[in-house]
Order: C-alpha cells, then structure tokens, then sequence
C-alpha cells in the first residue's frame, strides 16, 4: 500500500531516492533507516517536491518500508 | 503452554495484517520493481528501484537504480544512481561501463556498438561508513536510447574502473528475473 505523506509547491523533480526499512512482527527493526532525509540524500535531492511511502505486510511477519522522495 | 503461544502466533498472522489487500502489487511483478510519477507535459517519470550486482571478489557489491522521463519516445538521458559495498571507500571513479552479456543482433555495421554503454557526468553523492563495509554512492547520466537497447538484452554487468584498477559486477540471479519484468513494463512503449 503506498500513501502520500506530504508535497510541495515545486514541480515533480528530475531526481528520485528511496530508502527502506525491514522488520519482523511489526516490533523488530534491525536498523534500518526509511526517513526522508535519507531518501534525499539518497536521491542527491536538495529540493524536495514529493514524498511517498510503501508499505508491506506478509502474513504480520514481515514489514517493509519504503520512503520514496522526488525533487531537484 | 504451547497451546498458549499456538493461539498467540494464529492471532498475530490473523490480524488485520493477512487481510490487506496491495492494490496492484503482485510479488515481483512490475509496480515492486518501478514506480511512476506523472509530470504533466513532460510524460511519465519512471523509477527503476534498486538492482543488486554482486562483485568478482568478495564482500564486494552494489545496487543500481534508474530515473528517466518518457512521452512518446525514449530520448535524452537517464539519470543513473550507483551505491557501492566495498571494504573501502571508493573516493574516485575514471569512468563505468555497463555491458551486455549478449552482442547485440540489430546494431548494423558502423553503428555504435551497442552492447556497451558508457556513463557520463559521474559525480559522487557521498561516501558513508558502515560496521562491514563503507557505502559510496555516486550518480551518472546515460543515454535514454542506448540504454533500452542494452535492457533488451536482459542481461548486463558492470565494470568501474577507478586508479588505474577494474572492478566487475555481475547481476544476482534474481536481478536477471527482474531485469527482463522491468524491460516488458517500462522500455517496451514504442
């Protein structure tokens, strides 16, 4: 499922970064990083337009995040 | 007691969690592998996400990802984001070439060889040190064009060539699956 968290008045950028997180039962998290920023830095963006996130869900096993950011 | 945590576990897969439905995210299949954003009058902007290559020697890696534009036709550049997985920082890099595993049937004679291509604009984003391994990405541009015609063929590796030495990359087996889903979604419109 991908829901929007946030956009801004700049147009959809050129430039896409993504970055995500994995966990197990919905309580561990081995250190992954989905922030925005990350995503960002990632994507050599400085000016952010858009930002998404994914979520997944196997059998409330397995969790995923994905941060997806684009701008300039 | 183990009656106890049997019933735990069939709540915890019960719940809410099994039930959703990904709306049209099939395991593997295209909406896994890219994303699209519209952008008006430019087309559609399509996002290859990450494809991991592992390298020649080990403990050595990266993933690839790829940003372009398409209306009614694949032309001028993609942008290309590399992170590498190496025991050291990789500060500088002289060029990278992608190229096909397969020679490339359709190029007729004094045509650019299109099973290579060559990155340009190669610029570093920033290099991260890790408990393994110290990330160092970096961002290129490649032709649009050349580009498809190198996914068609499914299969490609990587070479950096970095101080005067070759690192080689290779596709995981699962990145060749997904490099062929990803040519039938996003490089097959014209």
């Amino acid at each position: 499922m991908t829901l929007p968290v946030t956009a801004t008045s700049n147009p959809v950028g050129s430039k896409v970064g993504r970055a995500s997180a994995n966990g197990y039962f919905s309580l561990i998290f081995l250190g992954g990083d989905a922030s925005i920023q990350k995503a960002a830095r990632n994507g050599g963006i400085t000016r952010i337009s858009t930002v998404d996130i994914k979520q997944t869900n196997t059998l409330n096993i397995l969790t995923g995040y994905e941060t997806i950011v684009t701008g300039e | 007691m183990h009656r106890n945590l049997l019933g735990l576990l069939i709540i915890l897969i019960l719940d809410t969690g099994c039930l959703r439905v990904v709306p049209g995210a099939k395991k593997s299949g295209i909406n896994t592998l890219t994303t699209v954003f519209f952008t008006g009058t430019e087309g559609n902007q399509y996002f290859i996400k990450p494809l991991k290559f592992h390298g020649s020697l080990q403990n050595n890696s990266l993933e690839i990802d790829v940003t372009f534009r398409f209306k009614d036709s694949y032309k001028g550049n993609a942008t290309i984001n590399i992170s590498f997985e190496l025991p050291y920082a990789l500060k500088n890099i002289d060029s990278i070439v992608i190229s096909s595993f397969i020679l490339d049937k359709s190029a007729k004679l004094g045509e650019y060889n299109s099973s290579e291509l060559q990155l340009t604009e190669i610029r570093r984003l920033f290099l991260e040190s890790g408990d393994k391994s110290v990330t160092s990405r970096y961002t290129a541009k490649a032709d649009l064009a050349l580009l498809k015609r190198l996914w068609s063929t499914n299969s490609f590796y990587i070479r950096v060539f970095h101080s005067q030495k070759e690192l080689n990359f290779n596709p995981t087996s699962k990145t060749i699956d997904k490099i062929g889903i990803i040519y039938q979604g996003v490089f097959n419109f014209d």
